[in-house]
Formats: structure tokens, C-alpha cells, sequence
């Protein structure tokens, strides 16, 4: 009872008064500064500099924190400001950093090694990738890239027949990065026969009996994926799978099993949705299922086929500009959330396929930042409606602003069409190539069974 | 030998004419200096907005979190029976809060005279797992608004409190005329 109540009193003495006492935190005291600070931080440059702005007006010094000033060239950098402009306006502050954005030494290495790669020393270049994925990283844009030039590596060693090393690199990609189906494709083909490259030096990693796989270099494009099923091992048509090769190729099912339901929109999926009926034709007893599979992948990709035009008219339509709005318009999160509504008010999410393209995140960025300046004049200007009449001009001059940047929001909104129906076109193109070799291969197929109708079969001399 | 249609080449070259205004306007000089004007317009309207209001009085509302070894998720700020107001924070926005940052969640048009503010936050141990209990401090003040007000609810954890994993919300009253 006694430690009870000396616990209790002990709280009591502990516990903060509720007017807590000024020791300093580490920006400023000043609210108006701490939430320009938060601002700069979480991408609301407009927001933070505004906020500034007019908490200097109302009297608030500057502070000399470097924190809060490297906060605020961020948010000049990421608005695209020149800082003699805002020195000529309300403001007084300057501008410490050198306008721009420092990049991390890694994408240097990753791009200096990748043209390696492609060099007469190839060997320099996988080196220099795989001290990137051998490194640790805190930031997610380098884990990201962590992730792909482990995919990178993975692909290089896989055409140059290292499928051991590809194996390693492959189960290096994290699970739920975007680059994670196309390692899992990657992964199958060296899994399907994983002792090669043991035997090898290091030296003929490239010799010339790999020269067939030089067409299909890793580009970033999308073919990488698609050559190995072309290069396959199965080279004569007939070949089949049995002892050793049937487990290797079970085992190299695994990965291909999980992909094989994914997202039909993810070329990633759509090669493996060819390859398994491809692979089983080869593998001893699994005819029938190929062609199952066949006719499920012709399905599934002409379904694809028909969501990508759903997609192109819904953009046509102006409903991607009009989610991206809407779910922009949601102000009680913090999170990314408009991603997500993008992705879940729609067949299956349609802004992940165009994610990727280049340019469209910077249109995306412009875009909703002029969303977001249109929006705070408007409101400033509705709020302000019974405010002082002296302010006509300033507020003439508002409207007369708010005209041009609904030009400028118009023009980076049709830019953001253009490349998601640029993107959009390249995704339906690719499937309906995908398509066609589905129902190729099962005419193929059908072919076999009506060659069995042959008259030998039924010729009634034979019993 | 090549067969050139009219038409074929009108097409082409309003193609060409349409793809290079589309690049003319692309790479335009003249949207930061909209962007800088919208800024200097927006603060100067935004000042006579908070002048603007003889009975009422501008008071914003600010979470912080001066607690080091919490992370703040959420947070709720009810004034006097209005409809709560409820903000989620991101994993980024949690941690420039703990940095110093001060999140504006609101700003209220409020009469002048005594208001009931009331605050819960919704904070969890730092570099804890998902299966460890969050802390629910909620707090209920009475504020006396008679002119601009800037308020903020900040979370802190000291002395016995951060000794029992618990953590308390305090009201800092920033009176920027004093």
C-alpha cells in the first residue's frame, strides 16, 4: 500500500504541468516556422513557403536553425523556383544550397556499370553491381535500385550461362518491390538447370558460344524477359523432361506458380503465363494439362486485352485527371492514400501499369501542385469575399493568376494523358502479341490431334 | 518511285506543327514566375483574410511531439460540439513531427470568449513492433479566445511517465501579440 501511494505521488511529481515550461526543441518555438518545416518536409512546398511568408509579415524573425533553412531550399527546389524571384516578392531569406537536388553517388555507379556491362570488359561492370547489391541502404529510392541492379545482374549471369550466380542475385529481389515478377521469371529459368556455371572460369563468362543471347541484352525493355522462354533449352520440338530434368523443372515450376495469378496486365505475368503451358508440353505425362493452360491464357489474356480498352476510353473520358483530383481532394491523411484510391477504384488499378513511364511522374508532380496552388488561391479567394474592398486590385490580380495556371494545369493534364495513352497503347500491343502466340500455340496443338486421325489409325486392314 | 499524296504531307507537317507547339510549351520559363506571383498574391491576400474578422478570430490548431520515444499516427481535435477533426500521419510526416516539425491540423473562425478544445493522439513506441500497445493520451482544455491564436498540442513523455512507457499531452497557447 505504502509503494503504492509513493508510485502515485511519484507520478504526480513527475508528470509535466499542463502548461509545459519554453526549453527550446530544435527548429524554433514558433508554431508558423515548425509547420513550414513540416511542410518542406512532407512535399507541400507551396504550402511551406507560404506559410512563411506570412508568418514573416506578421513579425515572426527568422531563425538562424540550419534545419529550417535546408527545409526551405528544399521546398524552393521542389516548387522549381528561382530564389532572385522570391527575393524580388514579400520575401527576405536566402537561399543557402545551390539550387540543386544532391544525387546519391549509387545511381552513378549503378549507370557507370550497367555501360560496363555492355563494354568489351564486362566483367568491370559486374564488379561495380555488385558492390551496389552487395551495400546497405536506408533510403527507398536506393533499396529500390538495390533491387534492380540485383535483377540486372541476375539476367547478365543467366545469358552468359553463370546460372548459379543468376539464382543468387534473383532471390535477392525483395518480394514486394515492383521489380519482384520479373525476378521471379528470371528465377525459374536458372532454377531449371542451377548447376551451370559452376565449371566455369570466370574469364569465359562471354565466350563465343553465348553470342546467340546478344540480341536480347538487358535494355530495360520488356524483352528480357520474353527471350529466354525463345532461348530455351528445349530446342528440339519433341524434347521431354524426365529424372533429373523433371526436378529441376518442377523446381523452377515454384516461382512461375506464384506469378502465374497475378495482375494479367504485368508482362511479367503474361511471359509466364505462355511459359508454364510451354514447359509442360516438354515435361513427361503433362500434355493435356498444356493445353489447359493454353486456353486459359488465350482467356485471360483477351480479357486483359479488353480491360486495356476499358482503360484507354476511361482515359480518354478524362477520368484519370478526375481520380487523380478527387482523391487529392481527401485531406485527413497523411499517406500517399490517392495512390491507392486510384488503384482500388478501378478493374484491378490502372495507374500502376503507367507508373513506370518516363516523364509521368514528373507531368504528375506538376500537375498536382498547380492542382494544389488553384485550390489555396480559390479558397483564399472565397474566404476573403467580405474582406477588406482596398484589396480589389490584389484580388483582380488573383483571378486574372488563377486563368493562367488553369491553362498551365490544362496543358500538364493532357501531358499526362498523352503518356498514359502512349503507355497504355504499348501494354495492348504487347498483349494482343501475347494473345496471338497463345492461340498459335494451341492451333499447334490441335494440329497433333488431328494428325491422329490419320488413316493409318483407322485403317481396318491392321488387326 | 516514291508516291508523295497532298495529303499524306499536310497531315505531317500539322503534325509537326502540333507536336512542336506541345514542346514549345513544355519547357516553358514562365511557370515559376506564376508560381512566385501566386505565392507573394496568396500571402497578401491571406494576411488581409486574417484581419478581415472583427468578431471572430483566426485560431489555428498544431499537433507536435516532443515524446522521443513515441511516433505520433493519428490525432483527433474536437472544438466545443463541432464535428471532430481527424488527420492520419504518414510514416514520413510522424517523423519530421519528431524532428520539430508542428503540423497545422486546423484552423477555426472561433467567436471571441471561452472555447472547449478537446485532443486525442493516437502514438506508438518507437521502433516497436505492430503487436505492442499504443497509447491513447487525450486531453480537454478550455481556451480563451480573443484574438489571433495559434495552439499547440504537443505530445511529451517525461520523468515517471517515460519510465512507465506513457506519454501526455500539453497545450502550449502561443500569443503572437505578446
Amino acid at each position: 500500500m505504502k509503494i503504492a501511494i509513493f508510485i502515485a505521488l511519484a507520478i504526480a511529481f513527475a508528470s509535466p504541468s499542463i502548461y509545459a515550461d519554453d526549453d527550446s526543441p530544435a527548429i524554433s518555438q514558433d508554431p508558423r516556422l515548425r509547420a513550414s518545416y513540416f511542410y518542406a518536409h512532407t512535399h507541400r512546398p507551396f504550402e511551406a513557403l507560404a506559410g512563411l511568408s506570412v508568418a514573416q509579415m506578421q513579425g515572426a524573425g527568422l531563425s538562424d536553425s540550419a534545419d529550417l533553412n535546408a527545409a526551405i531550399d528544399t521546398a524552393v527546389i521542389e516548387l522549381g523556383l528561382d530564389a532572385k524571384m522570391l527575393e524580388a516578392g514579400s520575401f527576405t531569406y536566402r537561399v543557402t544550397g545551390n539550387g540543386h537536388r544532391e544525387e546519391s553517388p549509387i545511381y552513378t555507379k549503378y549507370n557507370h556499370g550497367l555501360s560496363l556491362l555492355q563494354s568489351s570488359t564486362p566483367l568491370d561492370g559486374v564488379k561495380l553491381l555488385s558492390e551496389i547489391s552487395t551495400g546497405e541502404y536506408l533510403e527507398n529510392d536506393e533499396k529500390l535500385l538495390k533491387d534492380r541492379t540485383n535483377l540486372t545482374l541476375g539476367y547478365y549471369l543467366l545469358e552468359t550461362g553463370d546460372q548459379r550466380g543468376a539464382i543468387n542475385y534473383f532471390r535477392q529481389v525483395r518480394r514486394l518491390s515492383i521489380y519482384a515478377n520479373r525476378a521471379l521469371v528470371g528465377l525459374g529459368w536458372a532454377l531449371l538447370s542451377p548447376n551451370a556455371g559452376l565449371e566455369k572460369n570466370e574469364n569465359s563468362l562471354r565466350n563465343s558460344s553465348d553470342t546467340a543471347a546478344d540480341y536480347y541484352l538487358w535494355s530495360g525493355s520488356d524483352d528480357e524477359l520474353a527471350w529466354s522462354r525463345r532461348d530455351a533449352p528445349f530446342r528440339r520440338a519433341w524434347a521431354v523432361a524426365k529424372g533429373e530434368k523433371e526436378k529441376d523443372l518442377r523446381a523452377a515450376m515454384v516461382p512461375w506458380m506464384e506469378l502465374i495469378s497475378r495482375d494479367p496486365l504485368d508482362p511479367a505475368v503474361q511471359e509466364v503465363i505462355l511459359i508454364i503451358p510451354y514447359l509442360m508440353l516438354h515435361w513427361d505425362g503433362q500434355q493435356a494439362r498444356s493445353e489447359q493452360y493454353y486456353i486459359s491464357a488465350v482467356g485471360r489474356l483477351k480479357r486483359a486485352t479488353s480491360d486495356l480498352v476499358t482503360i484507354e476510353k476511361d482515359i480518354r473520358s478524362g477520368g484519370l485527371i478526375k481520380s487523380i483530383q478527387a482523391a487529392d481532394a481527401n485531406q485527413d491523411n497523411g499517406w500517399e492514400i490517392w495512390l491507392s484510391d486510384l488503384t482500388a477504384s478501378r478493374l484491378g488499378g490502372y495507374i500502376s501499369i503507367l507508373l513506370d513511364t518516363p516523364g509521368f511522374r514528373e507531368a504528375l508532380d506538376e500537375f498536382r501542385q498547380l492542382d494544389r496552388i488553384h485550390m489555396r488561391l480559390e479558397s483564399v479567394l472565397a474566404g476573403g469575399a467580405e474582406a477588406a474592398s482596398a484589396l480589389r486590385e490584389e484580388q483582380a490580380a488573383a483571378r486574372a493568376l488563377l486563368a493562367k495556371i488553369e491553362q498551365h494545369r490544362a496543358h500538364w493534364s493532357s501531358v499526362i494523358e498523352q503518356l498514359a495513352l502512349k503507355r497504355v497503347m504499348e501494354h495492348r500491343n504487347r498483349t494482343e502479341a501475347y494473345s496471338a502466340e497463345a492461340e498459335f500455340a494451341l492451333a499447334r496443338n490441335y494440329e497433333r490431334l488431328r494428325q491422329s486421325l490419320s488413316s493409318v489409325m483407322w485403317s481396318e486392314n491392321e488387326s | 518511285m516514291a508516291y508523295f499524296s497532298l495529303k499524306k504531307i499536310l497531315t505531317s507537317v500539322l503534325l509537326v506543327l502540333i507536336l512542336k507547339s506541345v514542346y514549345l510549351h513544355a519547357d516553358d520559363t514562365e511557370l515559376p514566375k506564376i508560381k512566385a506571383q501566386a505565392l507573394n498574391i496568396y500571402t497578401t491576400l491571406k494576411m488581409s483574410e486574417d484581419a478581415s474578422f472583427s468578431d471572430h478570430h483566426r485560431v489555428h490548431i498544431y499537433v507536435g511531439n516532443r515524446a522521443d520515444d513515441f511516433i505520433i499516427q493519428a490525432a483527433k481535435i474536437q472544438i466545443d460540439e463541432n464535428a471532430p477533426i481527424r488527420y492520419v500521419y504518414s510514416e514520413i510526416e510522424s517523423s519530421v513531427l519528431l524532428e520539430g516539425g508542428a503540423h497545422e491540423i486546423t484552423t477555426a473562425n472561433l467567436a471571441s470568449g471561452s472555447h472547449r478544445i478537446r485532443a486525442e493522439i493516437v502514438a506508438l513506441a518507437r521502433g516497436a513492433g505492430p503487436n505492442v500497445d499504443r497509447i491513447f493520451p487525450s486531453i480537454e482544455q478550455q481556451v480563451n479566445v480573443e484574438d489571433e491564436t495559434h495552439i499547440e498540442f504537443e505530445l511529451v513523455s517525461e520523468g515517471m511517465k517515460k519510465m512507465l512507457g506513457n506519454a501526455d499531452i500539453v497545450v502550449r497557447d502561443w500569443r503572437l501579440s505578446l
